[in-house]
């Protein structure tokens, strides 16, 4: 088993050391590395997310908390990477042409990578012809999009597009996100999926991946 | 030290809400009181979700206008809105255009209307290659801009250089890589003003207030001297006046001293 009360307090207070060495006595006590990743790293970062979510904590402490995560799966990622079924779920994101705030986008990441994700970031300022460039390159079932201005919103909609004639609606769940979204306009613009925080957007994208 | 009121912003949600409502009672409250309260200039920003931002901004500029006698900083990304406020713009003194960069589509549609309009500017240190990361490709980026600018006959007072902030609970040095970059550009740019989005440094943190006028006084101190802020916010602006006369830059603390009089300055 596991400890993952062992994993959430080292984590939850950015130990790097005490994560990795925690990752690694699992792994000698016969533990998978399919199940440190879901209960010992996984489990706890859900659970800083949902703090981070309800106004508990803060960015800082959920930077720490992603770098203690990112230590322990420094160790597992080569024996994750052997094995095929468990491949992560690739996750591309990037924020619309003409705006330039990634904050948001990166705490995203952040989160996305704590749920168990891979995420290829294409930054920020990114055109329609990179969006559609880099799925093609990188297959991911999900792509995120991410704007903060009222300006730039209307770039998603022209991005959405794009990838829609681009031919490659179909194989990808598109979510969007940003200060001044609603659901309302995801809903109008075609995106499958909208989440209002960064940590919510973990649970969207694992929503979609189900259906 | 010039005092812009931020608060006439569409994306700020009531504020949105009053522009898309065209809810006149409630904006000319809101540029009425920023001016009391000492702004210099009020920011004007239409931009709202579901708008129209060209007829929205029109319409807003010319509302406070009517209301207050003080200049505007006339704010968007929108060149085609830019260029309509400007044409209903009416006050003596040119308005501060927000904002202009090197970005070459940005531009090319902006730079012919400001050297016709002779407004001044604010310049963003960027162009089409992004943010620059070092200190250097902005001042690089500045310079070019710069002689462009005073090249038309627009005075090197009329330009203000924004500093890009980034917030410290993401980049731990988010606040020293700008304080170093004001300083830089002061340097190199003496008559010219030097401005900066004060408050996406505390984004993410709790009890922004403290941070954000903590950070604000140590960019007076480098060098900052056009404040986009709240006005309405007493301690914020108590904390300017302070720092202005610890940097001399208050000729014998005249303006601590009336503003202390008129009961502006909070403990």
């Amino acid at each position: 088993m596991v400890n993952k009360e062992k994993f959430h307090i080292a984590l939850s207070q950015g130990k790097m050391n005490e994560v990795k060495e925690l990752t690694q006595e699992a792994l000698d006590n016969g533990e998978t590395a399919e199940m440190i990743l879901k209960d010992g790293l996984i489990h706890a970062m859900d659970q800083v997310g949902s703090k981070f979510k309800s106004g508990e904590i803060y960015i800082p402490e959920v930077l720490i908390a992603a770098r203690a995560m990112h230590a322990g799966m420094a160790i597992l990622k080569p024996i994750l990477s052997k094995s095929t079924t468990s491949s992560q779920e690739k996750v591309l994101i990037g924020t619309v042409k003409g705006d330039l705030h990634d904050i948001g986008k990166n705490l995203v990441i952040m989160m996305l990578e704590g749920g168990g994700f891979e995420v290829i970031d294409l930054g920020i300022d990114v055109p329609a012809s990179k969006f559609i460039e880099a799925i093609q390159t990188h297959q991911p079932r999900v792509v995120g999009i991410s704007a903060l201005l009222t300006t730039t919103m209307r770039e998603m909609k022209t991005t959405l597009e794009a990838i829609e004639k681009a031919g490659l609606r179909n194989q990808v769940k598109m979510i969007v996100g940003g200060t001044p979204l609603t659901e309302k306009f995801a809903g109008e613009i075609g995106a499958d999926g909208y989440a209002p925080d960064a940590a919510s957007a973990v649970d969207v994208v694992r929503s979609l991946l189900v259906q | 030290m010039i005092m812009i009121g931020e608060s006439i912003n569409g994306t700020i949600q009531k504020v949105g809400q009053a522009i898309l409502d065209r809810n006149e009672p409630f904006l000319r409250e809101l540029a009425k009181i920023q001016y009391e309260c000492g702004a210099h200039f009020l920011d004007v920003n239409a931009g709202v979700a579901g708008g129209n931002e060209v007829d929205d901004l029109c319409w807003l500029v010319e509302l406070v206008q009517k209301e207050v006698p003080i200049p505007l900083m006339i704010d968007s990304a929108n060149p085609e809105a830019l260029k309509a406020a400007l044409s209903v713009y009416r006050h003596s003194e040119p308005p501060i255009l927000n904002s202009i960069s090197g970005e070459k589509e940005k531009w090319d549609q902006l730079f012919p209307l400001v050297t016709e309009k002779k407004c001044k500017t604010v310049v963003l240190l960027m162009d089409d290659h992004g943010i620059p990361k070092t200190i250097e490709e902005r001042v690089a980026i500045a310079k070019r801009l710069y002689q462009n600018l005073v090249q038309a006959d627009i005075p090197p007072d009329y330009i203000f250089f924004d500093i890009l902030v980034l917030s410290v609970a993401v980049e731990p040095d988010a606040a020293l890589v700008a304080l170093e970059t004001i300083k830089t550009i002061q340097s190199n740019f003496l008559q010219s003003h030097i401005t900066c989005g004060v408050s996406n440094v505390s984004m993410g943190l709790p009890a922004r207030k403290l941070i954000n006028r903590t950070f604000l006084t140590m960019a007076i101190a480098a060098g900052l001297d056009t404040l986009l802020i709240d006005v309405r916010d007493q301690a914020l602006v108590s904390s300017t006046y302070a720092s202005r006369i610890l940097v001399n830059q208050d000729s014998y603390c005249l303006e601590y001293l009336k503003a202390y009089r008129e009961k502006k300055i909070l403990l």
